[in-house]
C-alpha cells in the first residue's frame, strides 16, 4: 500500500504541492482529480522518484521511496505512465513492451550482467526471454493490440499508443500503478473506451493498488473507490466519489476553471 | 473537432502505405525481431565465402592490402555501433581506444616479452576502461557536449602516445615488433594479415549482432531515444551507457591488438583525431543503429579510398559532402538505401502475388 505523507514541493518559491497526504490501499482504486496546474503530475513525479520533495515521506508497503531514483522505485513494484506519451517510437510495439519488461531479464537488478548469457543464448536466458514474450503477448491481448505487435510505434494512432503505454505499465503486474491522465488528448468516445479497459483491468486484478490521475471528473466517478481533489497544490476534498462530486468546494474548483481546461485541452 | 483527434485521423489516413513500409524493414531495424531476412543471410554467406577464397585468385599485394584495410575499417565501425549507434552517445574516441589496445599489445609483446594471446585481454580491459572513463562524462554532459568531451579525450590520449617516451617510444612508435604467431601460424604479411583481419571482422560483427538482439540492445535503444522512459521502466541508464562504452572500447582494443600482430609497426599517427573521427562518421553515415549499414558504409568508403588515391587525397572534403548528405537523409544514407530496396522488393512481390 502507498502512503504519501505531508509532501511539499516548491518551484522558485511557488508551492506546487503543499502538505499533501494520500493513501492507496492494496486493491484500492483512488482517483486524483483537479484542474490543470493543480499539482497532480508533480505529485506523480515525486512518488515515482523523478522529483525530490522538499518535505514529506512516500512509502510503498512500509518502505520509504524518498531518495530512490526512478529505476529503484520501479524495482520496488511501482509503475507510472506519462501524461504525454513516452514510447520508443522507432521500435515495434512488441519491442516497446519488452523494454518495459527489462526487470524480467535482469532479475530485478539495476546493474545487470545478464547481457552475457543473453548474448550466448544460454538455456536460462532463453527461458527468461520466453517468459517476457509471454507476458508481453498477454498484455497486448488485454489492450487489444495483438495484431499490431510487429508494427512500428510511429505508425500507431494516438489512441493505440495510449493503449500500448497502458499495456507496458501492466505487463509486469506491478503492485502499485500510477496512471497519469491515460485519456489525455483522446476524443470522448475513445476516452470512454479506454476507461472501460482500465475498469476491466481493475476487475482482473484485485491485489494491485491504482492511483488514477484525471481532470475530467465524469470519467472516474464510476471506477474509483475514493476520490482526492487537488487545487493549487492543496488537498481540498477527499471521500466517496458521489459525495466528492457533490461537494460545493469541488464544484467551485471545477466550474471556476471549466473554461480554462477546454482551452488547454484543445 | 480538437487538434488531437485531427492528428489521429491523419495517421489512419496514411496508415496502409506506411504500415507496409514499416513491416518490410522490421528485420533491418528492430533488434527484438532481429532474425536476418533470408536474403540477408544468403548475401552474408556468399560475401563471406568470396572473402575467404578471394586471396586464391588475387595476386596483387596492393589489392590484398586494400581489402585488409577495408575489413579493419568495417570491424572498427562495427564495434563503435554499440555506443554511438545503439546508446546514442556521440563517441568520437573509438580510434583512441583502438590505440590503447594496440599500444598495450605492442608494449607487452615487444618490451616485456609477453605472448600475443596473453596481451589481448589486457588490451581489451584497458581500452574498455578508457571507454568507461569517457562514459562517466555522460553524467555531466549529453548530446553535442559529450562529443566535445570525447574530442578532448582523443587529443589528450594522442599526446600521451606521442610524448610518453619511456612506454610508447614517442613519435617513433614501435618499428620492429617481433613476428607474432598463433597456433604456429604467423599473423603478419599480406595473406595471413588478410585472413587475421577477416576473422577479426567476423568476430566483432558476430558479437555486436548477438548483443544488439538481446534485451540489453533494446535497453540501449531505450536509453538513446528516451532516457526518462527507460528509467521509469527500471533501466539503469548510467550503467547501460557505461556498458556500451566499455564494450565498444573492448572491441576497439582487440582490433588494436590484431593491428599490431598483422603489421608489426605502430606509430601515434595511426590513432590521431582524423582516424577517430572517420570511424564515427562511418557509423553516422551507415545509419546510427544499423549494423549492416555501418559495416557497408565503412567497408565501401575504406575500399574506395584505398583503390583510388585521388579520393584519399581529398578524403576530408569528400567525407564532409557525404556527411552533409547523411544529415539530410537523417536515417543514414546506406540504411535508407537498404530500406528503399527492401520496400520496393516487397511491393513488387505483393503486386505479383495479387496478379
Amino acid at each position: 500500500m502507498l502512503e504519501v505523507r505531508g509532501i511539499t514541493k516548491s518551484f522558485a518559491g511557488v508551492k506546487a504541492l503543499d502538505d499533501v497526504n494520500l493513501t492507496v490501499g492494496d486493491g484500492e482504486v483512488v482517483g486524483l482529480i483537479g484542474p490543470n496546474g493543480s499539482g497532480k503530475s508533480t505529485l506523480v513525479n515525486v512518488i515515482s522518484g523523478f522529483l525530490a520533495p522538499d518535505e514529506g515521506d512516500v512509502r510503498l508497503a512500509g518502505q520509504s521511496l524518498i531518495g530512490m531514483k526512478p529505476p529503484a522505485v520501479r524495482r520496488q513494484g511501482l509503475v507510472r505512465t506519462f501524461q504525454n506519451l513516452r514510447l520508443i517510437e522507432p521500435l515495434s510495439v512488441l519491442d516497446n513492451l519488452l523494454v518495459g519488461l527489462h526487470l524480467v531479464y535482469t532479475n530485478n537488478k539495476g546493474i545487470y550482467w545478464q547481457w552475457l548469457p543473453a548474448m550466448l543464448r544460454t538455456p536460462g536466458a532463453r527461458k527468461r526471454d520466453k517468459v517476457a514474450r509471454e507476458l508481453a503477448a498477454d498484455a497486448l491481448e488485454k489492450v487489444g493490440l495483438s495484431d499490431l505487435a510487429h508494427q512500428r510505434v510511429s505508425n500507431l494512432s494516438y489512441g493505440q499508443k495510449k493503449r500500448l503505454e497502458l499495456a507496458r505499465a501492466i505487463a509486469l503486474e506491478p503492485r502499485m500503478l500510477l496512471l497519469d491522465e491515460p485519456t489525455a488528448g483522446l476524443e470522448p468516445g475513445e476516452a470512454h473506451e479506454l476507461m472501460a479497459l482500465i475498469a476491466e483491468m481493475v476487475q482482473g486484478n484485485r491485489e494491485r493498488g491504482l492511483l488514477l490521475i484525471e481532470h475530467r471528473l465524469e470519467l472516474v466517478v464510476d471506477l474509483c473507490d475514493r476520490l482526492v481533489v487537488l487545487d493549487s497544490g492543496r488537498k481540498v476534498a477527499e471521500g466517496e466519489p458521489a459525495a466528492v462530486a457533490g461537494d460545493p468546494e469541488v464544484i467551485r474548483v471545477y466550474i471556476g476553471d471549466e473554461g480554462a481546461h477546454d482551452v488547454v485541452e484543445s | 473537432m480538437t487538434p488531437t483527434s485531427l492528428m489521429g485521423d491523419r495517421s489512419t489516413a496514411k496508415g496502409t502505405d506506411r504500415a507496409r513500409r514499416a513491416r518490410s524493414v522490421t528485420a533491418v531495424l528492430m533488434p527484438g525481431d532481429g532474425r536476418p531476412s533470408r536474403i540477408g543471410a544468403a548475401a552474408l554467406v556468399v560475401a563471406l565465402a568470396i572473402a575467404f577464397v578471394a586471396p586464391l585468385f588475387v595476386d596483387s599485394v596492393f589489392q590484398i592490402q586494400v581489402l585488409t584495410n577495408t575489413f579493419l575499417g568495417a570491424a572498427l565501425a562495427a564495434g563503435l555501433v554499440l555506443s554511438l549507434g545503439w546508446t546514442g552517445l556521440l563517441n568520437l574516441s573509438h580510434g583512441t581506444m583502438y590505440g590503447i589496445g594496440a599500444y598495450t599489445t605492442a608494449v607487452l609483446v615487444a618490451d616485456h616479452g609477453w605472448s600475443f594471446v596473453a596481451s589481448i585481454p589486457v588490451a581489451m580491459a584497458l581500452a574498455a576502461l578508457g571507454g568507461v572513463i569517457l562514459g562517466l562524462a555522460s553524467l555531466r554532459v549529453s548530446g553535442d557536449y559529450f562529443a566535445l568531451v570525447s574530442l578532448a579525450f582523443t587529443i589528450a590520449i594522442f599526446e600521451v602516445f606521442r610524448n610518453w617516451e619511456a612506454v610508447t617510444h614517442g613519435v617513433e612508435g614501435f618499428l620492429d615488433i617481433p613476428t607474432i604467431s598463433l597456433f604456429g601460424q604467423v599473423l603478419s604479411g599480406f595473406k595471413p594479415g588478410y585472413y587475421t583481419t577477416l576473422i577479426l571482422l567476423v568476430l566483432i560483427v558476430g558479437f555486436v549482432a548477438l548483443l544488439t538482439t538481446t534485451f540489453a540492445g533494446r535497453a540501449m535503444l531505450a536509453v538513446r531515444f528516451d532516457p526518462l522512459a527507460a528509467e521509469s521502466m527500471g533501466i539503469n541508464v548510467l550503467y547501460t551507457r557505461l556498458l556500451s562504452m566499455g564494450l565498444s572500447g573492448a572491441l576497439a582494443g582487440i582490433a588494436g591488438s590484431v593491428l599490431v600482430a598483422t603489421v608489426l609497426i605502430i606509430e601515434p599517427n595511426n590513432f590521431n583525431l582524423i582516424e577517430s573521427f572517420n570511424t564515427s562518421l562511418w557509423v553516422i553515415i551507415g545509419g546510427m543503429a544499423s549494423l549492416p549499414g555501418t559495416v557497408f558504409a565503412a567497408g565501401i568508403i575504406t575500399f574506395a579510398m584505398g583503390e583510388f588515391q585521388f579520393l584519399a587525397d581529398y578524403s576530408v572534403g569528400l567525407i564532409g559532402i557525404v556527411v552533409l548528405v547523411a544529415v539530410f537523409l537523417r536515417g543514414g544514407v546506406v540504411r535508407d538505401l537498404i530500406e528503399e530496396i527492401m520496400v520496393r522488393r516487397r511491393v513488387r512481390r505483393e503486386v505479383a502475388e495479387r496478379a
